[in-house]
C-alpha cells in the first residue's frame, strides 16, 4: 500500500471527512477475531470460549503525508457505536495500529526484545491518540509522546477514523526506541485491530490483522 | 506471557497448584457481635475513597442477612471457579446495582427557597429516582413473625489465596504481596477493562469512572506496613474484627480459624479460598405456632447459615454454645476469653496496635 504524498495541510490530512481522501482507494484490510486460546487469562477464554466476539470483518486503510505529518485513515461497519462510558459495563469502541519496530516482532503484541508500537484510539476519548508500546501480550505501556492526533466520525453505520502524527516524530521522541520511525521513500508494515464497545470487547477481545500491511511512503 | 517472576506467581495456579505468599493476613469478623453501626464502612471511605470517582465505593460494607447483599444479588452473578478449577463466567455489575452515589436538589431545597413545596429528593447517576442503594434492604431480613430474624454481614475484598480478580486481569495489574497476602491492583498498569470485577465472585471491585481504573479494598497496606490495624478493624466500636497472619499460632486468627474451628469462609464454594472468615451468629430459640420457644431450632435457621459458611457452621455453633456454657459455670474457656477481647488493642490485633495518631 502506497501512503501518498499530498500537498495539503496538518489540518486536512488529519479529517477523515476531508475530500482529499476521496482521491485514492482504500485498501481493504481484512480481520479476524484474536484466537480463543490466545487471550491471556483462563477467566476470558471460559466467558468468550464461543468466540462471539472480533466480528468486524474488514477494515477500509488509506495512508498519506505531506512530508511532514503521516496519517492513516481507518474506515469500517459499526452498526451500533459506543462513545461513552457511563456505567460498569459499558465500553467505547476503540482501534489501534501497530507497527514492528524490529524485523522480527511478532504481529500480536511483539515479544521480548522484539516490541512494537501501538497506535490507540477510542471513540469515549476521541481527540487523543494514544502511544503504546508493547512487547508481549497484556504488556502494552503508554508513552508521554510523541503526539498521535486522531479524529473519529461515526455515520451511517460506519466509523471513519484518521491518526496522525509528526513522521520525524521518532527523532526527538526520549524513547526513540519505543516509537515507529518513517521516512519518505521507505517501507514499512502495519496492523490493524478494532474493538466492538457494543459488544464488550477491549484488551485481547478485538478483529485483527493476521497478516501484515505493507506500505511505502511516497518519496 | 513473559515468563512470570517469583512475586508474579503468587496466587496464580501454575501446574495444578496455587502459590502461596510467605505469610497470610486474615481477618475474622465475629458476627455475635457486629451492631450494624457501619462505622467500619465509613472509617473506611473517609480514610481512601474521598477522590472524585470514588463516590459510590464502599471497599467495606455492612449487608443485612438475609438480604441481596452488595451489589444487589452478588451472590447469584457466577464468578470465582468451578470445583474442578475452571473459571466460573460472570458479569459486571451495573452502577444501580452497586447503590450508586445518590445526588440530592440541596440547591433547591435549602438554597432556593424551595423549602416549603420541596423535599430533598434523591437522583441516581441517570438523574433518575434510585430504585436500589448500597444498603437499601438493610434490617429487613427474612422470616416471618415471630420468628423474623436478621444479622449483620459485614464484607469486604476477601485477600483471597487464589485470587479470581488476579487470575482474570489480561495484564498483570493485580498482585498479590510476598509478605502478607495482601491483593492489590496496581493502577499505573490497570486499564479499566474490568475482567476483575466480572471474575470476583464476592463483587468486591468497584470501578472509579473518573480515573478509569478499578479500585477495591487495600487491606489499609500503607497502616499494615507501620504496624496500624486497618481502619475498619481499628475504629469497630463492637470489637468484632480481629486481624494478624493465619500462621500465628498464638494469636487470635490462628486460634479461631485453624485451633477452635469457629470461624468459616463466606461462600467457599466459590472456589477463591477466602481470606476473611466469620465466626457464626447465634440465634434465640425459634418460636412455635403455640407461643413456645423450641430450643432445637434456633431462629436463624441453620440451613440458611450453611447456605453461606457451608457444612461446618452446625460444628461451630455447637463448640461456641459449648464454651459458652463452661463460662456461664465459671470454668476457663480460651474461645470465649479471644471472644471476649478483654484486652484492646492486643487481644483483637497483636501485630498492629500503634495508634495511628502516633504517626
Ligand atoms: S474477594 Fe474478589 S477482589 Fe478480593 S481477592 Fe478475592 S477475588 Fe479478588
Ligand atoms: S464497625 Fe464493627 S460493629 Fe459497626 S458495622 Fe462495622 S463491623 Fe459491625
Amino acid at each position: 500500500m502506497l501512503a501518498k504524498r499530498v500537498d495539503v495541510g496538518a489540518d486536512a490530512l488529519g479529517d477523515p471527512g476531508a475530500s482529499m481522501w476521496e482521491r485514492f482507494p482504500a485498501r481493504k484490510v481484512a480481520l479476524v477475531p484474536t484466537p480463543v486460546g490466545m487471550q491471556p487469562s483462563k477467566y476470558i477464554m471460559a466467558k468468550w470460549r464461543d468466540g462471539e466476539f472480533g466480528h468486524t470483518s474488514a477494515a477500509g486503510l488509506q495512508a498519506a503525508h505531506n512530508g511532514q505529518e503521516l496519517a492513516f485513515r481507518l474506515e469500517w461497519e459499526c452498526q451500533k457505536s459506543v462513545t461513552t462510558i457511563n456505567d460498569n459495563d459499558q465500553f467505547a469502541d476503540a482501534a489501534a495500529l501497530l507497527f514492528p519496530l524490529t524485523e522480527d516482532a511478532p504481529l500480536i503484541m511483539g515479544m521480548e526484545g522484539a516490541p512494537v508500537n501501538i497506535w490507540y484510539w477510542r471513540a469515549d476519548q476521541p481527540k487523543m491518540g494514544l502511544n503504546n508500546v508493547a512487547d508481549g501480550i497484556g504488556t502494552s505501556r503508554l508513552t508521554s509522546s510523541p503526539l498521535i492526533t486522531t479524529q473519529g466520525a461515526h455515520a451511517d453505520g460506519r466509523w471513519s477514523l484518521v491518526f496522525r502524527r509528526a513522521l520525524a516524530a521518532a527523532a526527538d521522541a526520549p524513547t526513540t526506541g519505543n516509537v515507529a520511525k518513517f521516512e519518505p521513500g521507505k517501507d514499512y508494515r502495519l496492523a490493524v485491530a478494532l474493538w466492538s464497545g457494543a459488544n464488550s470487547e477491549r484488551a485481547g477481545l478485538k478483529a485483527y490483522s493476521p497478516v501484515w500491511v505493507e506500505l511505502s511512503l511516497e518519496g | 506471557m513473559n515468563p512470570l517472576d517469583q512475586a508474579a506467581r503468587i496466587g496464580r495456579e501454575i501446574d495444578g497448584k496455587v502459590v502461596k505468599p510467605r505469610r497470610q493476613l486474615a481477618m475474622v469478623f465475629d458476627l455475635n457481635k457486629c451492631i450494624g453501626c457501619h462505622t467500619c464502612s465509613i472509617a473506611c471511605k473517609t480514610q481512601w475513597t474521598r477522590e472524585e470517582g470514588m463516590e459510590e465505593m464502599y471497599w467495606a460494607v455492612v449487608n443485612t442477612a438475609p438480604g441481596k447483599g452488595t451489589p444487589k444479588d452478588y451472590e447469584t452473578m457466577g464468578g470465582g471457579f468451578e470445583a474442578n478449577g475452571l473459571a466460573r463466567p460472570s458479569r459486571i455489575p451495573g452502577r444501580e446495582e452497586y447503590g450508586d452515589a445518590w445526588q440530592f436538589n440541596q440547591k433547591e431545597v435549602l438554597f432556593d427557597g424551595g423549602g416549603k413545596e420541596a423535599y430533598l429528593q434523591p437522583t441516581n447517576f441517570k438523574g433518575e429516582k434510585p430504585k436500589w442503594g448500597p444498603n437499601w434492604d438493610e434490617d429487613e431480613g427474612g422470616g416471618e413473625y415471630p420468628n423474623s430474624h436478621f444479622f449483620y454481614l459485614p464484607r469486604l475484598c476477601n485477600h483471597c489465596t487464589h485470587p479470581a480478580c488476579l487470575e482474570a486481569c489480561p495484564r498483570g495489574a493485580i498482585y498479590k504481596r510476598e509478605q502478607d497476602g495482601i491483593v492489590l491492583i496496581d493502577d499505573q498498569k490497570c486499564k479499566g477493562y474490568r475482567f476483575c470485577m466480572e471474575a470476583c465472585p464476592y463483587k468486591r471491585i468497584y470501578y472509579n469512572h473518573v480515573k478509569l481504573v478499578s479500585q477495591k479494598c487495600i487491606f489499609c497496606f500503607p497502616r499494615i506496613d507501620q504496624g496500624v490495624a486497618p481502619a475498619c478493624a481499628r475504629q469497630c466500636p463492637g470489637r468484632m474484627r480481629f486481624v494478624g497472619y493465619l500462621d500465628d499460632e498464638n494469636g487470635p486468627i490462628h486460634k479461631l480459624v485453624h485451633k477452635w474451628k469457629v470461624a468459616l469462609p463466606l461462600h467457599e464454594e466459590f472456589g477463591t479460598d477466602p481470606n476473611v472468615f466469620y465466626v457464626p451468629p447465634l440465634s434465640p430459640p425459634s418460636v412455635t405456632e403455640t407461643g413456645k420457644p423450641d430450643p432445637s431450632k434456633p431462629r436463624i435457621p441453620t440451613e440458611y447459615l450453611e447456605r453461606l459458611f457451608g457444612p461446618r457452621v452446625r460444628e461451630s455453633l455447637a463448640i461456641i454454645d459449648e464454651e459458652k456454657a463452661k463460662k456461664a459455670r465459671g470454668e476457663e474457656s480460651e474461645l470465649m476469653d479471644i471472644l471476649i477481647v478483654y484486652r484492646w488493642p492486643e487481644d483483637i490485633f497483636p501485630d498492629f496496635t500503634k495508634d495511628p495518631a502516633t504517626l
